[in-house]
């Protein structure tokens, strides 16, 4: 009897599992130095990185290794991840040492010179030859599909995507601010490649006032990056410190305020040429209240008061 | 003269001569040794690492986040091992019968086997993840209440392990439960993302999530690496929420397993 008790208890239990446990998701949380760009800089390029060889320092690192080689259609390259690594001299990236070592640096000879013949090489002080990314996507799917809360490989893959199939690209990033309502970078892509979308389907119409099918796509994908700029304002606005930039403040660093610098001001723009260009001045003054001292918000705040000063 | 099968027979007597029998052969296999030198190597290898000298913070985390995970992983394929085989081998070496012809119930005999394996999961993670937070740097704050719930949850999920290998090694093949298993141990969230993603067009999304969420999601009582980022404990709810799924997936394996076991013919 007691078996039956214990077994229905359980399996009603189980049963409404998904309902009961659906909202466990302990290792969802914002920030972590296992997530922060700096720390990974630091592992990588310490002494244990290199003991560890291509394994590196975590799974999302091994990730992005592979869309790495495949990006340098399979040349292994030391990683470059700082700003000036990934920049070089003329953004090609060369000096950067291959995982397999150059004739020159090479003790192992014979073996050394079978190596660089039958596997992917080449000359490390050549610049780097980028594929055009088509194999790197199946790798942004997995990664996303296997952590949907990677807001990086959703705002990275739907770049790539961008180029290949816009569409998909759009279809790739809704399913990212679905699973990460508060992300503001995703939402920051998504309307980049909005953008991108009209301005590809609109070749002949350069301005919503234009009729016609283009003109209709135009305004329809516009409309929506205006949208998603706007959403993803508020969030930075909502999430953001006041004042001025400081680096790692509350796992804040460069490459966070610049998403977040870039959707205010793309939130602001597009609300001038797709909406009202008053609720555009007073979007960009709330922005730039925000981040106190940003350039281009001052910029176009000048130049919209005195536009809107000189209207009838 | 009174009967046998009459004496008045303790229930938690027989589970632990069960349980007893259990640790007697894991200790007589010698398996944890293995283990134990594996991280008796990593913990050595933290002492070059300290004498040549740590970079920096993030390469201390990473170490430290490296031998936790290594303790976790380590304690759980133990688990595994043990749990799996026991019955198995038990009807395999035919040692089984005699034991089931004593004043011995089938559920009984099972829950002692469990206990037994839980048992040594839990002892091999705490002995291990000892090593492992010894050994390791710690250079960046570390929360104190997040660690000692990271080890309830450790300990509950190499219980839900057990309990799951147990009652799959009724229906299933010894290889094969390792490996089903092992893999949902190790790769279980990304492969039911994968799924879910897959299945969602064809099912669509809500039925998908509701499908894959049956399956046993280990990765959710693995926050080492919440305690390694240094951030704060969970809260209470959250907490008790993940305590009580281990609870129930290891409460419904051990009540199906009893129920699969105590019907099988033998």
């Amino acid at each position: 009897m007691w078996r039956i008790v214990l077994l229905g208890g359980f399996g009603t239990a189980f049963a409404l599992g998904p309902l009961l446990f659906s909202g466990l998701r302990p290792n969802d949380y914002k920030g972590g130095r296992s997530k922060s760009i700096e720390d990974s800089i630091e592992r990588n390029t310490s002494s244990v990185a290199r003991v560890l060889g291509e394994v590196r320092t975590s799974m999302s690192d091994i990730m992005f290794m592979k869309t790495e080689r495949y990006l340098h259609n399979g040349i292994g390259y030391a990683p470059h991840l700082t700003e000036s690594e990934i920049m070089g001299d003329a953004g090609s990236h060369e000096g950067t040492a291959t995982t397999i070592r150059s004739g020159d640096s090479d003790f192992r000879g014979f073996v050394g010179v079978l190596e660089r013949k039958v596997k992917p090489w080449r000359d490390p002080s050549l610049p780097h030859i980028h594929s055009d990314g088509a194999e790197l996507l199946p790798w942004y799917r997995l990664m996303t599909a296997s952590d949907p809360n990677c807001e990086r490989c959703y705002a990275i893959g739907g770049w790539w995507l961008k180029t290949h199939n816009p569409e998909e690209g759009v279809k790739f990033l809704e399913e990212g601010v679905a699973n990460n309502p508060d992300s503001f970078a995703i939402r920051f892509m998504l309307g980049q490649v909005l953008r991108e979308v009209a301005s590809t389907d609109a070749t002949t119409a350069k301005n919503p006032a234009e009729t016609g099918a283009a003109g209709d796509k135009l305004l329809e994908y516009s409309v929506r990056a205006r949208d998603v700029f706007a959403e993803g304002a508020e969030i930075v606005m909502r999430v953001r410190y006041n004042g001025a930039f400081v680096e790692n403040k509350a796992e804040w660093n460069d490459h966070v305020e610049d998403d977040a610098t870039g959707v205010c001001r793309m939130a602001a723009l597009m609300e001038e040429k797709f909406g009202d260009p008053v609720k555009a001045l007073e979007m960009a003054r709330r922005y730039h209240a925000k981040f106190v001292a940003d350039r281009p918000l001052e910029k176009f705040i000048e130049r919209v008061t005195k536009e809107l000063e000189k209207a009838p | 003269m009174q009967a046998v099968a009459a004496l008045p027979i303790n229930p938690v007597r027989s589970i632990s001569l069960v349980a007893r029998g259990v640790l007697l052969e894991t200790i007589r296999r010698q398996e944890f040794y293995v283990l134990f030198i594996l991280m008796g190597v990593y913990v050595l290898g933290m002492i070059v690492t300290m004498v040549v000298g740590i970079e920096n913070k993030a390469v201390g985390t990473f170490l430290l986040n490296l031998g936790m995970t290594m303790a976790y992983y380590s304690a759980m394929v133990l688990t595994l091992l043990t749990a799996a085989r026991q019955v198995p081998t038990e009807m395999e070496n035919r040692t089984l019968y005699p034991l089931l012809g004593k004043p011995l119930g089938r559920g009984e005999y099972l829950v002692g086997k469990w206990l037994a394996a839980a048992g040594i999961g839990a002892t091999s993670l705490a002995v291990l993840m000892a090593l492992a937070w010894i050994g390791a740097p710690r250079m960046e704050e570390y929360d104190a209440m997040m660690l000692a719930q990271t080890m309830i949850l450790a300990v509950l999920s190499v219980s839900m392990l057990a309990a799951l290998a147990l009652a799959f090694s009724l229906v299933a093949p010894q290889a094969v439960n390792v490996v089903v298993l092992g893999l949902l141990v190790v790769v279980g969230d990304a492969a039911v993302g994968f799924a879910r993603a897959r299945a969602a067009p064809i099912v669509g999304p809500s039925a998908a999530q509701w499908i894959t969420a049956y399956i046993p999601n280990f990765s959710i009582l693995d926050t080492v690496t919440r305690y390694t980022d240094g951030i704060g404990p969970l809260d209470g709810a959250m907490f008790v929420g993940l305590a009580a799924y281990a609870v129930v997936y290891t409460g419904l394996a051990l009540a199906a397993g009893a129920a699969i076991f105590g019907r099988r013919s033998l």
